[in-house]
């Protein structure tokens, strides 16, 4: 009975349309690539989600500002590739930046050291950890980024872009003009000056001014103004004022626009009797109109970027 | 017996059919009006059925397009919208009662997918013979993503003849009447007359061969009745069979151009093996299969978000599919199903050996490149009546049952369904209306309810109101119509254009490398424009093509289209020199001459030149007339093509191709009338009589339909 009620059963089943599609299934797990198809459906996903790249050219470039752009785009691209391939360090590197622009630094500085330590090479991501270490305030961290991304000459930093999907990309624009080595090679003075600038903050004159002197002798260094500075202040700092004043006139002489150069010229000038020049320096300090007590006068200078 | 002309059909078509039918036309009014863009191969197409319907209400059949890059072939654009459609004549006529171009052609398309789906009710209403079945799928078809289809490309022209022939093929089966006989070749012949009847071909030769293997007695029976009808119509039947051997005609002489090599598809013809130009290579057929399209990136989810060529349909199919899982198996159900299983993986194209297996060994394969469309033009339709089958027999074998375990069953897949669509984001708040009328629905039936009228009605709700939703997405994020549609001007074939606007590009020597990298791009073109058009910097071309017609002094040999030519032809371009370059092996000696007196320039003709002027013209004909005081060589920067003839006096000439791309004449000293014109008086004839034709056969079935109806109306009686 049992036995006839089961046969009954099993019959029923064989009769009903869903074993058909039970069948097909399994016929298709042998007729399909599934891992084919995938791989084509993720492809076209990639390719329908790509933003313009011509527009991440422009801001590398200075043509346009990050906070003019719309990074939605650019953040949920960056997502995507990396839902599908999550060891991309160059894209992770990317989504940091299109996180620090979208108002979320925390998340960013996340994804840019996770970028940074994975994939060293690439420069950038060193160096934009760095930055965001530089202004919380971390100068430990900031230094041992900028110490890592020193150590990549530019050729090796811009072999690893060139190895990079996202950056092909956005070397093949229509409007990508750039020369990724020399502007890697010219990335170098600024980690330089986050170094000596990180140190002068976390009070290690002593280093800071050694660093400053030495950047100081390179003539590849173009812009020595701001070494000048931090040496001139690292010295004032260590109560050697014969010492800071030469090194601060020689960055007042570039045409400095760093109101904290004319404040310490003036404070030395002043002191050492010559009141009517100290004064003048320091009216200019004030004309400057900057809070000469705390920030970092070359914030213009120091940004996130990846090219 | 189908009694079309009978008042309970009418009012189904009128209730169940055009009334859905408008409702759908309100949802996508945003297109239908002409506010929406249509897009990409729709734009296309709109293009070329203007461009043949303001030819023929001129009377002018147009076989050469002198708008398509600076003058093309016609034939194969002919051939892409199959040309003998007598319902293009719609389109024709409401331009001619003053109907703007645009909302004729919208009107054209919106009557001609209610062809489609009136051919595809009418094959429900045959398979079902049930009214709540047969309107379920008329619905689900066509409240699916499948309207959409017609602002995006062009497969409403490949759909409806092959709806037509499956209702006709299956009605003959039936009924065995004459105008379903006729009705089956002539839906062949407009299928026939297209440059892909591939498509057709190969769903055709599918179902054929699943029918023999599934209905193979059934098979046997239905050839023993053509048989019989053949031996009883005899005159009919080969009327018919020359009818279609006519049809093959046109794109055999296509088939046949594309390899003499006057005309090149770049895109599609590159990595070939086969000297067609049509042929498509294996790569590019990857990009049109149906993983590269993203049809279904937004059926579950981001409905707010869907865009139109993309795919949707009432969850009520879903969840049909689920529930009747536990319906009886039967043939045709295994049958419609191996179609659909076996189209779609043509479809995938290198996700399944199929595909490879037919492209290598099927001949015709190697001329299809879309093959996603597989998927609009058989998988969805097939799949609506296998689903809406499975619904009929539901209902057949568990109405009224009250089964605990059947009801248990519907509302576990509903809810498991429900449960389902919550994790999917932007799922459109009418699709919860969907999957509750679907429970009503199939808790109804289980249930016992009687009344088929409210129960249509709760599947008319479950079918439409989420696909309308869909819909009115679909028309939101439809791009606006910015002026005309596509680049087709009306006034090209109106009357000739001395010249067209050129506005130099400043940056042209800078970007030059860009565009020049662009330039392989070019789609269809005569294989001497494709060589200017890739090797001759685009700004030269341009300047010195912008004027159409020139008179010249002095035609010189070149030999060889090396890169030294192509230069010295785009320094005459820039320069608008006296001179025209004539290919040396092509040309007898004495038309290469050259007047010493004459200008350092060519001399551009415009409508008030006192030596030429322009007596008649159309698409296909240019007759002008000369007033000369010596032999001047008249250049036509219109392309060059074998089949062009000129006439000087009533008296043949030879048409020279000159700069490589384009065409001349030496013209004598004093007054010439010279007429050119493209192919032959026998093949315009022709080609009226081939429209003649199909409008002539589609009214005898007309006819005999209404004969036929009325003959029966009287035996029923």
């Amino acid at each position: 009975m049992g036995t006839d009620r089961f046969m009954v059963a099993v019959k029923w089943l064989f009769t009903r349309v869903g074993i058909l599609y039970i069948g097909l299934f399994v016929a298709l797990a042998f007729l399909v690539d599934a891992k084919a198809a995938a791989s084509r459906v993720r492809i076209r996903r990639l390719n329908d989600a790509r933003p313009s790249m011509s527009a991440l050219v422009s801001l590398a470039r200075g043509d346009v500002s990050p906070q003019a752009m719309d990074w939605k785009p650019y953040r949920s691209y960056f997502d995507l590739v990396l839902r599908y391939m999550p060891q991309e360090w160059t894209t992770r590197m990317f989504l940091g930046v299109a996180e620090y622009y979208q108002g979320e630094p925390g998340k960013a500085a996340v994804d840019l050291r996770a970028s940074a330590d994975a994939f060293p090479p690439l420069f950038w991501n060193c160096y934009n950890t760095a930055v965001l270490a530089f202004e919380r305030g971390d100068m430990s961290l900031a230094l041992a980024y900028l110490e890592r991304a020193v150590q990549i000459p530019p050729p090796m930093a811009a072999s690893a872009a060139r190895s990079s999907v996202l950056y092909r990309q956005i070397m093949s624009s229509g409007n990508f003009d750039i020369d990724i080595e020399k502007d890697a090679a010219s990335a170098r003075e600024d980690v330089y000056l986050l170094i000596v600038a990180a140190r002068y903050y976390a009070k290690d004159f002593a280093g800071a001014r050694s660093v400053a002197l030495q950047v100081i002798a390179m003539p590849e260094i173009r812009d020595k103004e701001p070494f000048y500075f931090y040496a001139g202040a690292s010295s004032l700092s260590l109560g050697n004022a014969a010492e800071a004043m030469p090194l601060l006139g020689a960055c007042l002489k570039q045409k400095s626009r760093n109101p904290w150069a004319y404040r310490y010229a003036g404070q030395i000038l002043v002191a050492a009797g010559d009141a009517r020049e100290g004064q003048a320096l320091l009216h200019t300090a004030e004309e400057l109109g900057k809070d000469a007590s705390s920030g970092f006068p070359y914030s213009e200078r120091v940004h996130l970027r990846f090219l | 017996m189908i009694r079309f002309l009978s008042t309970p059909l009418r009012k189904e078509y009128i209730f169940l059919v055009l009334a859905p039918f408008l409702v759908w036309v309100t949802a996508f009014w945003g297109y239908l009006s002409g506010q929406r863009a249509l897009v990409v191969d729709a734009v296309s197409y709109y293009e070329h059925i203007g461009f043949f319907t303001d030819n023929i209400i001129r009377g002018v059949y147009p076989l050469w397009n002198p708008a398509w890059c600076d003058g093309a072939p016609y034939n194969f654009f002919l051939r892409r919208i199959g040309e003998a459609n007598p319902f293009y004549w719609v389109a024709a006529g409401l331009k001619l009662a003053g109907v703007p171009q645009v909302h004729a052609y919208l009107v054209f398309l919106a009557f001609y997918y209610l062809l489609a789906l009136t051919a595809f009710w009418l094959i429900a209403r045959l398979l079902f013979r049930d009214r709540l079945a047969s309107t379920g799928a008329f619905l689900l078809l066509l409240f699916s993503g499948w309207g959409t289809q017609l602002f995006f490309n062009y497969i409403v022209i490949l759909f409806v003849p092959l709806a037509w022939f499956f209702y006709f093929l299956l009605a003959f089966a039936r009924e065995g009447k004459k105008h379903q006989f006729l009705g089956i070749f002539f839906t062949l012949a407009m299928a026939l007359t297209t440059y892909i009847p591939f498509f057709f071909l190969t769903i055709v030769g599918s179902f054929v061969m699943l029918f023999l293997l599934f209905f193979f007695k059934e098979a046997a029976s239905f050839s023993s009745r053509i048989m019989l009808f053949v031996s009883r119509h005899k005159g009919l039947a080969c009327a018919c069979a020359l009818f279609l051997v006519t049809a093959c005609v046109p794109a055999a002489d296509f088939y046949h151009e594309s390899r003499q090599g006057e005309f090149v598809l770049p895109g599609r013809h590159a990595a070939t093996d086969t000297s067609s130009v049509v042929a498509v290579a294996m790569k590019s057929v990857v990009i049109g299969d149906l993983l590269a399209q993203g049809y279904f990136d937004r059926t579950f989810m981001d409905h707010a978000s869907l865009i139109r060529g993309e795919f949707f349909i009432s969850y009520f199919f879903f969840l049909a599919c689920l529930v009747t899982l536990v319906t009886p198996l039967t043939r045709r159900t295994a049958f419609l199903l191996a179609n659909i299983v076996i189209l779609g993986l043509i479809s995938l194209t290198e996700a399944s050996p199929l595909y490879k297996f037919l492209y290598d060994h099927v001949f015709f394969f190697r001329y299809m490149r879309m093959v996603s469309y597989f998927f609009w033009l058989a998988v969805l339709p097939m799949a609506v009546i296998l689903v809406m089958d499975q619904v009929r027999a539901f209902i057949k074998e568990y109405a009224g049952t009250g089964n605990s375990v059947l009801l248990f069953l519907v509302i576990g897949a509903h809810l498991a369904f429900g449960a389902w669509a919550l994790t999917r984001e932007g799922v459109a708040v009418t699709s919860w209306a969907a999957v509750g009328c679907s429970l009503i629905f199939f808790s109804a039936v289980v249930l016992g309810c009687r009344h088929r009228n409210i129960l249509l009605l709760v599947l008319m709700l479950a079918i439409v109101v989420q696909p309308f939703q869909l819909a009115r997405y679909v028309t939101g994020n439809g791009e606006w119509r910015q002026g005309d549609i596509g680049a087709y001007n009306p006034a090209v074939v109106r009357g000739f254009s001395y010249s067209r606007t050129f506005v130099p590009d400043n940056n042209a020597g800078a970007k030059d490398a860009f565009i020049r990298s662009m330039q392989g791009s070019l789609y269809y073109a005569t294989r001497w424009y494709a060589d200017v058009f890739t090797h001759v910097p685009s700004q030269d071309r341009e300047a010195f093509t912008a004027h159409k017609l020139y008179l010249i002094d002095a035609t010189v040999p070149y030999d060889a289209p090396d890169a030294g030519f192509y230069d010295r032809l785009a320094g005459a371009w820039r320069g608008a020199a006296n001179i025209a370059f004539l290919p040396r092996q092509e040309v007898p000696l004495t038309a290469l001459r050259s007047f010493s007196g004459g200008p350092s320039r060519a001399e551009a003709i415009g409508p008030e030149h006192a030596a030429i002027q322009i007596r008649s013209f159309d698409v296909n004909t240019l007759r002008l007339s000369a007033h000369l005081d010596r032999p001047r060589f008249l250049l036509w920067n219109d392309a060059y093509h074998s089949g062009w003839h000129v006439y000087i006096n009533g008296r043949e000439d030879k048409v020279l191709r000159a700069d490589h791309a384009f065409k001349g004449v030496w013209l004598p000293a004093g007054s010439s009338d010279v007429v050119f014109r493209f192919s032959s008086p026998l093949r315009y004839a022709a080609g009226y009589l081939f429209l003649l034709l199909f409008a002539v056969i589609l009214g005898v079935i007309i006819v005999l339909a209404r004969r036929e109806g009325l003959l029966a109306a009287q035996e029923d009686a």
